[in-house]
């Protein structure tokens, strides 16, 4: 697929110009981070920024849902009858979407979108949307794709991937949805090959940059019950504050809860995000409660990305390496670490 | 897309009370719709999940 090369101003234009077609959601400078936010007015992209605070997940898994409407009102002959609550599924772009949340939504998709179960919002909003990524000349400190399968520039995942060459962007078309994308931007010139060098070269030496930790590979070799019983779990759970920051933050967490609101005689059914971090999370309704400790709960985050989601699909950790649990977590639990600890565990 | 979050409605047909002590009930549920019925399919190890409109 052909590269086009975009002056910034243009490119900025350009993204003016689609607004019609798509919902855009970018990069938006938000006090002193980046939150990505529908481009609209004031909202204008900001693409000189690492990354977000908060993963884009929220624009194909919002963080609260209306599912289902209902009335309570007895003279209703629909009375206490759910019905589905209308969904937009227009068409929607994130534009800057860095590549390891764009493969993080490869991740989740094996949970949402599979031969035994489909999700029906998670897919829709997911088919509905484009993925145009931009390749990170800055990786964070904390940053480790390369470790889980993918890159400062990896494709998979992406629709379209951005290249920052400066003074323009080099972009790339990867499947037909980002050619629509593209085609539909109408500007920009074919990249000629010097520019499609140049970013062929910043990119494989910005990779090679990173260094590949931590390391994942005997964690599919090793017995479930040896690491789940491995000794140190009460010390990597010593300062967990149970605050749920990380499973937040993380672009492949996706537990959920269901919840009903009402107010007065109307009523919604409603999913929220919830997290293995709480004790609620699995609080049965005879009070019995199989992870009522802090470290049950620690060890259930880890196992379930570096282990059980290893063993299930067999394609790699639950992680996309994106670093932000690391970065936010106010305890300074490392994943990195606990993975390392986890892949090297050698059971007596 | 078939959505698996739909619920299917169902009347209380029968409530018996086991043990008084321990409020313990059995509930005998009937189909408002009998295709349902037949839609209602389970394997070894799944549960169901029960709500009232409003209460959750």
């Amino acid at each position: 697929m052909a590269e086009k090369i975009f002056g910034k101003d243009e490119w900025a234009k350009a993204l003016e110009g689609l607004k019609d077609v798509y919902t855009l959601f970018v990069p938006v400078k938000d006090g002193d981070f980046h939150t990505f936010m529908p481009m609209n007015g004031d909202k204008v992209p900001d693409f000189e920024y690492q990354n977000t605070r908060l993963s884009p997940k929220a624009v194909i898994y919002p963080r609260s849902e209306r599912l289902f409407e209902y009335t309570l009102n007895a003279a209703d002959p629909e009375a206490n009858i759910l019905k589905e609550s209308e969904k937009d599924y227009s068409p929607r772009a994130i534009v800057g979407i860095r590549p390891c949340d764009a493969h993080a939504f490869q991740i989740v998709r094996r949970n949402f979108d599979n031969p035994e179960y489909r999700d029906p919002w998670w897919v829709q909003h997911f088919e509905s949307t484009t993925l145009v990524g931009l390749g990170c000349n800055d990786p964070c400190g904390t940053c480790f794709c390369t470790a889980v399968g993918g890159g400062p520039f990896h494709e998979q995942g992406l629709d379209a991937l951005v290249y920052d060459l400066g003074d323009r962007f080099l972009v790339k078309g990867l499947t037909d949805k980002g050619e629509a994308f593209l085609a539909r931007m109408g500007e920009g010139e074919p990249a000629d090959l010097a520019a499609v060098k140049e970013a062929e070269t910043r990119a494989a030496s910005i990779t090679n940059q990173m260094t590949a930790s931590p390391s994942t590979e005997k964690l599919k070799g090793m017995k479930i019950n040896d690491l789940f019983n491995a000794p140190f779990w009460d010390e990597v759970a010593f300062g967990c504050l149970n605050c749920g920051t990380c499973t937040y933050l993380c672009p492949t967490c996706w537990c959920f809860d269901i919840q009903d609101e009402v107010l007065g005689k109307e009523g919604d059914r409603i999913r929220n995000w919830d997290s293995c971090m709480f004790p609620l999370f699995t609080l049965h309704g005879s009070g019995h409660n199989p992870r009522d400790k802090k470290t049950q709960r620690v060890r259930q985050r880890f196992m379930h990305k570096l282990k059980y989601y290893v063993d299930k699909y067999g394609d790699g950790v639950q992680c996309s390496g994106c670093g932000r649990c690391v970065r936010y977590c106010p305890v300074n639990i490392d994943i990195r670490t606990v993975c390392e600890r986890m892949n090297n565990y050698q059971s007596v | 897309l078939k959505n698996p979050y739909m619920p299917y409605p169902v009347r209380i047909d029968k409530i018996t009370t086991e043990t008084e002590d321990r409020n313990l009930k059995t509930f005998r549920f009937v189909f408002l719709h009998p295709e349902d019925e037949e839609q209602f399919a389970y394997t070894p190890g799944q549960f169901a999940e029960l709500s009232i409109a409003g209460k959750g």
